[in-house]
């Protein structure tokens, strides 16, 4: 059943081979603070997007923005081509948000949120009970569907509010910080969900937990003072920003690093410190990865070492993460 | 692709030049129907109803029960008494209705953002006007009918019900009701413009209450052929109307008539401006 909906969700064709959210130029001031100062983004309709950056990057205003809470000072932001200031209730009826901390009716039970989501999508009553159920279970809420929401535990809220955002088959899924108030518990259930969206729906999510983001992200955005300081997909993020070699040898490893040191190709070299080892580790710096890899194979065969690894330092998203934000990566959770 | 260059413009899909229709009141039923049932499923329609009920139904008649003894089986008044008792009724409506009026609905639109099940709302499909009018009309017509209508047909039944004169202007008393509920509709929509100012409840009703009381100190300044425009004065022809006389003075119900719908007016035009985060 929960299947069956996330297939109907997928929408029009048109709307998902072109970009599901495209920002350009975004400001947004509040008297003498600018929370956005031009932000530029291309969301992929289809992709699982980590919105990444620390505390005050400007991502709830961002997401506010695209949700038609708030107005941006100057910019353009569309949501499936439509303007997200003139065209608000269009693009309402094709996003579901959901906001960090959601809240909704203590007196509501879970299932009547859903349904009372679901009258504003002008669906049939038979309809909106059978998403539902279906989102219900999705959500793994089932068998407190019957319980008032003043019952509910922070991350039994936070797994409503991703299925009320899912009713009405929108299109493009808004979720502001959906695990940063939860336990690891309540973090992995979401993460988990958001997993089972994937190609179903465009899920746009805003966090600082890098280890989320890596797990479940198809690709990335690292805004920073309001900015865009870089976009792209996970595996092109990390390769890019690979530019050091990690090098295994067996052997007297001084010549190696004697003959590299002056090559054009290597910025440095640093040697890790391993006494009576059969294998050494160097970590070389490349100016350029291709020429440097190829440098000290060609090198390790004529001094005669046994070359056991070579391959460019694999960095983790905090390692970029770190780079780009410098001192603003103050509230980062690894 | 690895990006952090910026583009020029933002790209369209083929369904961006299409116009879709945008309802006015997209959403007003749905909200309409959430308030209503907010009023009984948190028990505070039972709760507020039962005791205007008690304060404005029943005290104004056990202050006369004691009058005198039983004429086949009800309790002789005089017609002097009947006006008196018709007078406290009115006025314990107009005045404690309002006050219970505000302490109800003080918190419709301010409440709603505090708990941010307001900005929730917005991100639907659903427009700010119905939102606003639907959250009025709901609190209003519910408000005026627990704290009004409900203690108002008690009282006049149990008048009909205990003493020899019993009602003895039921068209009388039906204007009056009217006129209380068309006060407390006008204090409620005083209320919904002021929580688009507001953002806490505390100003609302202290403004609110503040206003009641303006026409007093003003009187000191300002002639009364100006202060019998306040709608508070409303309560004075409902009074009038009440005990089966001719009713007067007009300008405080034609003042109500007016400020009402630019409240409401005012309150929409807020309400689609509000930035929320």
């Amino acid at each position: 059943m929960a299947t069956d909906v996330l297939e109907r969700m997928q929408g029009p064709a048109a709307a998902r081979s072109a970009g599901a959210i495209a920002v350009r130029g975004l400001v947004k001031r509040y008297g003498t603070v600018t929370a956005l100062q031009g932000l530029d983004l291309d969301v992929p309709a289809g992709a699982v997007f980590g919105f990444l950056g620390p505390n005050g990057a400007g991502k709830t205003t961002a997401l506010s923005i695209l949700a038609g809470l708030s107005q941006p000072t100057a910019g353009e932001a569309r949501i499936c081509g439509y303007d997200v200031v003139n065209h608000g209730m269009a693009v309402r009826r094709r996003i579901g948000f959901l906001r960090q901390d959601p809240r909704f009716y203590t007196w509501m039970t879970g299932r009547e949120v859903l349904q009372f989501t679901g009258r504003f999508f002008d669906m049939a009553a038979a309809e909106i009970d059978r998403q539902a159920d279906a989102l219900l279970d999705l959500v793994d809420l089932g068998g407190a569907a019957g319980r008032k929401m003043g019952t509910y535990s922070g991350g039994m809220r936070q797994r409503l509010g991703i299925a009320q955002a899912l009713m009405g088959h929108p299109e493009v899924l808004l979720l502001d910080e959906p695990c940063s108030a939860l336990d690891p518990a309540g973090r992995r259930e979401v993460i988990e969900i958001m997993e089972r969206l994937r190609g179903t729906v465009t899920v746009f999510y805003s966090t600082h937990i890098l280890q989320d983001v890596e797990r479940v992200a198809d690709a990335v955005a690292i805004v920073s003072h309001g900015r865009r300081v870089l976009q792209g997909t996970m595996s092109d993020l990390l390769a890019a920003s690979g530019s050091a070699l990690a090098v295994e040898v067996e052997g007297n490893s001084t010549a190696l690093v004697g003959a590299l040191h002056h090559h054009p190709a290597i910025g440095g070299i640093s040697c890790e410190p391993r006494a009576g080892a059969a294998v050494q580790r160097l970590r070389i710096e490349a100016v350029d990865m291709a020429v440097a890899r190829r440098t000290v194979q060609t090198l390790a065969v004529e001094l005669d070492l046994l070359l056991v690894s070579c391959r460019p330092e694999q960095k983790t998203l905090e390692d970029v993460f770190l780079e780009l934000t410098g001192d603003d990566s103050g509230d980062i959770a690894a | 692709m690895v990006s952090t260059a910026t583009t020029a413009a933002v790209p369209r899909t083929p369904s961006a030049g299409r116009q879709e229709q945008t309802p006015f009141l997209a959403g007003f039923g749905n909200i309409f129907h959430k308030e209503a049932l907010e009023w009984f499923r948190t028990r505070r329609f039972a709760i507020s109803a039962t005791l205007t009920s008690l304060l404005v139904g029943v005290v104004p008649i056990g202050v006369f029960i004691h009058e005198g003894g039983l004429h086949h089986g009800r309790i002789p008044i005089s017609s002097g008494t009947y006006q008196n008792m018709m007078n406290g009724w009115m006025s314990l409506s107009v005045t404690l209705g309002t006050y219970l009026m505000i302490a109800l609905t003080m918190g419709m639109l301010v409440r709603e953002e505090e708990m941010g099940t307001a900005q929730w709302l917005f991100t639907k499909p659903v427009s700010r006007l119905a939102y606003a009018l639907a959250k009025y009309s709901a609190n209003a017509a519910i408000a005026a009918f627990a704290a009004v209508i409900v203690p108002g047909a008690i009282f006049l039944a149990l008048t009909q019900l205990l003493f020899t004169t019993g009602v003895q202007h039921w068209g009388g008393a039906g204007i009056a009701l009217g006129l209380a509920s068309f006060h407390a509709a006008t204090v409620i929509a005083i209320i919904l413009a002021l929580s688009t100012i507001f953002s806490s409840q505390g100003p609302v009703a202290g403004v609110v209450f503040g206003l009641g009381f303006l026409p007093f100190p003003a009187a000191l300044v300002l002639p009364l052929s100006v202060l019998g425009l306040a709608p508070v004065f409303i309560g004075q022809p409902a009074l009038l109307a009440a005990a089966g006389q001719h009713i007067r003075p007009w300008e405080p119900v034609v003042s109500a008539l007016v400020l009402l719908p630019v409240c409401l007016a005012f309150a929409c035009a807020r309400l689609s401006r509000k930035q929320l985060q």
